[in-house]
């Protein structure tokens, strides 16, 4: 992740259209799209996609995709570490990341706590505090990876997956290693097929914990008790096929009244609820006392708190189960009270398990479903029919072959290469497309332009990613992972904001959920300061802006500074090229008024002007409402 | 005029754009009314939503406690790995260690009902009959109440006829039987998308399931608008975006409350003047960047206009709503804090975060009249009631919360001279099931409700409480048993959300020919006004 000033003046070389603004004010540049095996797109095109598919560009990566293509791109993140290249252990390992990260984090604290007790040297002395990891470690390693990480596109996806399977800390007693565990298993699953992920959801930890599948206990000889119906009812409304039958392109479905026709009744929820009792916390010689009781903190993902739940069969309901047209009967074994009545039932409970997932798998709605929502995670708002008709497909498959249904991959791929996703002129010129983007991914796009990095990296490590505060308090950035408020995440898919042009449309814009006049004016804030101080509060986590100096700085000490090389650079990484002529005026005298009040300004005053420039110049950026709003 | 929102500067620019002139001219006026903030309206009156997210489950919280009705409680209750069930009224609270009487088990730690007590009894004005599936021989005929062991504020408030409750409220969207329920017809429509979190939410608060553009609130702020010079501040939420306060016109306000005082979040460049990162041009620059699409640059982008028209209100708000909070020795300073909450099931001194929240609204409501808002609807919310599991420790210390909270505001209003102008009601997404999922319950419907203040026709339960128990079909010498008032473990409302909030619209001063503008159904049900409130 470095880039020299060299590189900075390429891509400031790669933009058409800037400097002489007024001129082009009048006519909007052909931004053009990437093709799949065409090379040599421009920067401010290649990084216009990576602001949709990672967590931001900066000036190596948009070169190296302009100058390759996105096949190769594709294929080089499908296989991507989170960071090759002499990183050390858990580094070149997506399946295996955060939850390294937190151990390595405890093993600091527990080498702080001995250092400390070992300089005691006075018996009476009160005993050192010994700390303990919490959520704050598990966000450090989110942000180390989506700043630093090689592997963008899987840590991106995660992070769509991570609002779509909705787990929180909110609410629940999900441990920071259980947090840890299951943001790798959505890394390691992000390519897979959708299939196993829902499986791999239903039987983590996090969510046994968060919508209660844990403790969940069959009531099928007790009239007055019936099975946990959360988990079964939110699988079906939030993770795969939602409330209202869909048409292959996502549209509502209607009855002869003009009516949406629901997807299920109570009496599905009911059924399927049965199927979720009996999974319980793994033990290596289950109880009825372990099935629930949640085991302490291990290390390793081989300790039980991390594993799946596993079938405490007794627990399990043998009831027949009708849910979405679909029948499991009933359980007609040998009784579990002998050994093989009990490995017979272990195996129905888990065959029912599989069934019932591949039923929800494979009912058609889940691929417009799944596919309307990576779009607006990734791309747009308020995509056409059309493109997730072609999105739903790219999930669907190969008809004549089921095992090339529910491709995440493929799914992600048909999501950012659509035309609608490429196309920016068209999108330009329609006043409802793009998406407002996340306040993780603006403040991950600053931090990776401008090459942030950990103060306590040493050598190839990279450092800790020390956390100033709790991110998703409103009074920061309203967001923070694994901390949204529900399992209906931070914002609702069809969330429309008040009185908007947008509810005007009568179109939607879920991130506007989190917009209100206390959160827009934090993040102004946040940002101001930040951007300011070079860095997060706390100092770990720094910027230099050495890249943005360097195209600043003159060839010579006595020429005046290069401002259109850095509003060039801006224009070309934060807004791939399409930065109206309003901000880029604005940008222009802002810079041509930052000047020392020396007469002869030092080669120090000279620079600490730049550096001021610099500033002003991200500020304005990163709180511009078409910053602000992706497209 | 489509969007009364649009900004000053856009309407000035609209009237050479052929829009009608007159209507323009008075908007103005009405922002220039605004602008010098005329004094307070003598007859202030403001409405508090208590949103109790992800669904109260209210069979706790108001419980039946005859006889007849209290057996199919407990039948249902007393069941599972952790039984949920309340205590009988006047049973002691059983200390740890101690076996309890009733249960016949050993209390080993204090989120067990059998610590907290029995619940406690309320008397009511008007006597409810039991229904017939409740009666027990030589049983009473009139029903008897009692709350939660830990609202025993709220008790007090009863006795004082300054709390009411009301029973079996809930998403309707005309009168329906039981019969109607399980063969539902057009004449006879069942709510859409009931059980679930998000839809219902939106139906408490709006009438529409996941997605409305307004709420009941906010409606009912757009009647408001000539009571109001600042409308601004008619809509006032310390939660973030609620359908609730959303109107045609009316947008909700966020103040913070985590402070002594409630207040709005400046940006603090933008209240800044002079140089700037060695700029003279900066500061200007930054504010107009902030909020150009609002001041007539159109971007050709809807996003981007409505984010930057946020911006601007939150730029225009803070200003005014903190100097009108400021003030010192204002009146907000008459407001007292609310005393230490102490979390009855860890036993340690804890934040009510509820309690700040009604500290903020309080403040703000007596500063109503430097605010220039006559009429104020409010939205506070405390969240966690999704009790799938582990309900006895979870909803314990929410009913602390909310006991806690609802005796400090009675107390604040006092205080601040308010307590017949400001009245708070419970809302949730629904009712819980009525039985037991072994040690906590799943998504119902129609529940028990709380409402306080002076203005408040208290020491009542309204509405109709439901039969209790669980259908059942007969089994030896055991009858069948059938509720009419319940489809398996949830209750048919009896009431409707629409009357519920009606009676109080009338009371906030919405006449009768604009409550069919905010409730467009209420002409479904029969009641439109259930008198629990004082005129």
């Amino acid at each position: 992740m470095t880039s020299s000033s060299n590189s900075s003046a390429q891509i400031a070389g790669g933009v058409a259209v800037v400097g002489a603004i007024a001129a082009a004010a009048a006519i909007a540049p052909k931004l053009g799209s990437l093709v799949g095996g065409a090379p040599n797109a421009s920067t401010a095109t290649a990084a216009s996609f990576l602001n949709r598919a990672t967590f931001g560009a900066d000036a190596a990566s948009a070169q190296s995709l302009a100058a390759g293509t996105t096949d190769a791109w594709f294929q080089a993140q499908k296989d991507a570490a989170p960071s090759p290249g002499g990183a050390p252990g858990f580094w070149a390992s997506p399946a295996n990341f955060h939850l390294a990260w937190v151990d390595r984090r405890q093993a600091d604290f527990d080498a702080q706590y001995a250092a400390a007790v070992a300089a005691i040297t006075d018996p009476n002395a009160k005993k050192p505090n010994h700390r303990r990891v919490d959520r704050n470690q598990f966000q450090e390693g989110f942000w180390a990876r989506a700043v630093t990480g090689d592997d963008q596109l899987r840590h991106r996806m995660a992070l769509a997956l991570s609002e779509i399977f909705v787990v929180s800390f909110q609410g629940s007693t999900i441990t920071p290693r259980i947090a840890a565990s299951w943001y790798d298993m959505l890394s390691a699953r992000a390519f897979g097929s959708y299939v196993d992920l829902l499986k791999a959801v239903t039987l983590h930890p996090a969510m046994g914990l968060f919508l209660n599948i844990i403790g969940n206990t069959q009531a099928d000889k007790d009239p007055t008790r019936h099975p946990d119906e959360n988990y079964a009812r939110e699988i079906m409304q939030l993770m795969s096929i939602g409330l209202v039958q869909l048409e292959p392109d996502g549209t509502p479905r209607t009855d002869a009244a003009g009516a949406p026709i629901p997807t299920y009744t109570h009496d599905d929820i009911a059924a399927l609820a049965k199927v979720f009792t009996g999974w319980g916390w793994y033990a290596a010689k289950p109880t009825n006392n372990t099935f629930a009781k949640q085991p302490g903190n291990g290390v390793g993902g081989a300790a039980p708190d991390v594993q799946n739940l596993i079938p405490y069969p007794a627990l399990h309901s043998q009831l027949s189960k009708t849910f979405l047209g679909a029948t499991i009967p009933a359980y007609t074994g040998a009784a579990p009270t002998t050994p093989a009545g009990a490995a017979a039932l272990a195996d129905y409970q888990a065959k029912s398990l599989d069934t019932a997932l591949k039923v929800i798998a494979a009912h058609p709605n889940v691929g417009p479903f799944i596919g309307r929502r990576l779009i607006q995670r990734f791309v747009t708002s308020n995509p056409s029919p059309a493109y997730v008709g072609r999105v739903a497909q790219a999930f669907n498959g190969d008809p004549a072959k089921p095992a090339t249904r529910g491709d995440l991959f493929a799914t992600l791929k048909a999501v950012l290469t659509d035309p609608e996703a490429q196309n920016r002129d068209a999108a330009l010129a329609s006043p409802t497309s793009g998406r407002l983007r996340e306040p993780t991914l603006r403040m991950a796009h600053w931090l990776r332009a401008s090459a942030a990095t950990s103060q306590a990296a040493t050598g190839s490590a990279v450092g800790n990613w020390v956390q100033f505060a709790d991110l998703g308090d409103p009074g920061y950035l309203a967001q923070a992972q694994l901390e949204a408020p529900s399992v209906f995440n931070f914002w609702d898919p069809d969330f429309t904001p008040t009185g908007s042009r947008i509810a005007a449309a009568k179109l939607v814009a879920p991130e506007f959920q989190a917009v209100d006049a206390l959160t827009v004016a934090a993040y102004a804030n946040l940002m101001a300061q930040v951007v300011q101080n070079r860095g997060w509060p706390g100092g770990d986590v720094k910027v230099t802006y050495a890249q943005e100096i360097a195209a600043l700085t003159p060839p010579t000490a006595t020429a005046p500074d290069l401002d259109s090389a850095l509003i060039d650079r801006i224009n070309t990484l934060y807004f791939g090229g399409a930065m109206s002529p309003v901000l880029q005026g604005r940008l222009t005298r802002v810079l041509s008024s930052t000047k020392s009040t020396a007469k002869a300004p030092t080669a120090d005053q000279r620079a600490s002007v730049r550096l001021d420039k610099v500033r002003s110049a991200l500020i304005l950026t990163l709180t511009a409402p078409e910053y602000l709003v992706q497209r | 005029m489509t969007n009364p929102r649009l900004s000053r500067r856009a309407l000035l620019g609209s009237l050479s754009a052929g829009v009608a002139a007159p209507l323009i001219l008075n908007l103005l006026a009405i922002e220039d009314a605004a602008a010098q903030s005329a004094g307070a309206s003598a007859d202030y009156r403001a409405l508090v939503c208590v949103f109790l997210q992800g669904g109260n489950d209210s069979n706790n919280l108001l419980l039946a406690t005859d006889p007849g009705s209290f057996a199919q409680y407990w039948t249902a209750r007393f069941a599972g790995a952790e039984p949920i069930a309340i205590m009988p009224p006047g049973t002691p609270p059983v200390p740890i260690g101690q076996v309890s009487s009733v249960t016949k088990r050993t209390v080993t730690t204090p989120d067990m009902p059998e610590h907290w007590g029995g619940a406690l009894p309320i008397a009511v004005a008007t006597p409810q009959p039991v229904p017939a599936a409740n009666k027990v021989q030589g049983g009473p005929d009139t029903r008897s109440f009692a709350l939660h062991p830990m609202l025993s504020g709220v008790q007090g408030l009863f006795a004082a006829g300054r709390a009411a409750a009301i029973a079996n409220v809930g998403t309707l969207l005309a009168p329906l039987t039981k019969a109607q329920y399980l063969a539902p017809t057009a004449a006879a429509p069942v709510p859409q998308r009931l059980f679930s979190h998000a839809d219902q939410q939106s139906a408490w608060q709006s009438g529409q399931v996941d997605g409305s553009a307004t709420g009941w609130g906010g409606l009912m702020a757009d009647t408001f608008q000539a009571a109001n010079p600042a409308p601004a501040f008619q809509a006032i939420t310390t939660a973030g975006n609620t359908a609730f306060l959303s109107g045609v016109s009316t947008r909700s306000f966020r103040v913070n409350y985590a402070s002594d005082k409630a207040s709005a979040q400046t940006i603090t460049l933008a209240a800044q003047k002079g140089r700037y990162n060695q700029s003279d041009s900066f500061l200007d620059e930054f504010r107009l960047n902030l909020q150009e699409a609002s001041l007539g640059f159109t971007q050709s982008s809807d996003m981007v206009m409505d984010y930057a028209e946020g911006v601007g209100r939150s730029i225009g708000g803070a200003t005014t709503f903190d100097t009108a909070l400021g003030a010192a020795g204002g009146p907000y300073t008459s407001v007292p804090k609310p005393p230490a909450f102490t979390d009855p099931i860890s036993g340690k001194v804890a934040v009510n975060p509820l309690a700040g929240q009604l500290e903020a609204v309080v403040q703000t409501a007596a500063a109503h009249a430097a605010l220039g808002v006559g009429r104020q609807v409010f939205f506070v919310q405390l969240g966690g009631f999704d009790t799938h599991d582990g309900e006895n420790p979870r909803q314990g210390l929410l009913m602390a919360q909310l006991d806690h909270a609802l005796a400090y505001l009675d107390q604040a209003l006092t205080a601040a001279g308010l307590s017949d102008k400001l009245t708070a009601f419970t809302a949730s997404d629904f009712n819980r099931t009525f039985t037991t999922n072994g040690d906590g319950t799943d998504h119902a419907w129609g529940g028990h409700h709380l409402i306080v203040g002076g203005a408040v026709k208290g020491g009542d339960v309204y509405g109709t409480y439901p039969t209790l128990g669980v259908d059942k079909a007969a089994s030896g010498a055991t009858p069948a048993f059938a509720n009419p008032d319940a489809a398996g473990a949830a209750f048919i409302p009896t009431t409707s959300v629409e009357t519920y909030l009606a009676t109080m619209a009338t009371w906030m001063g919405v006449t009768d020919a604009q409550l069919p503008g905010v409730f467009p159904r209420l002409a479904a049900f029969p009641v439109r006004n259930l008198g629990f409130m004082r005129s």
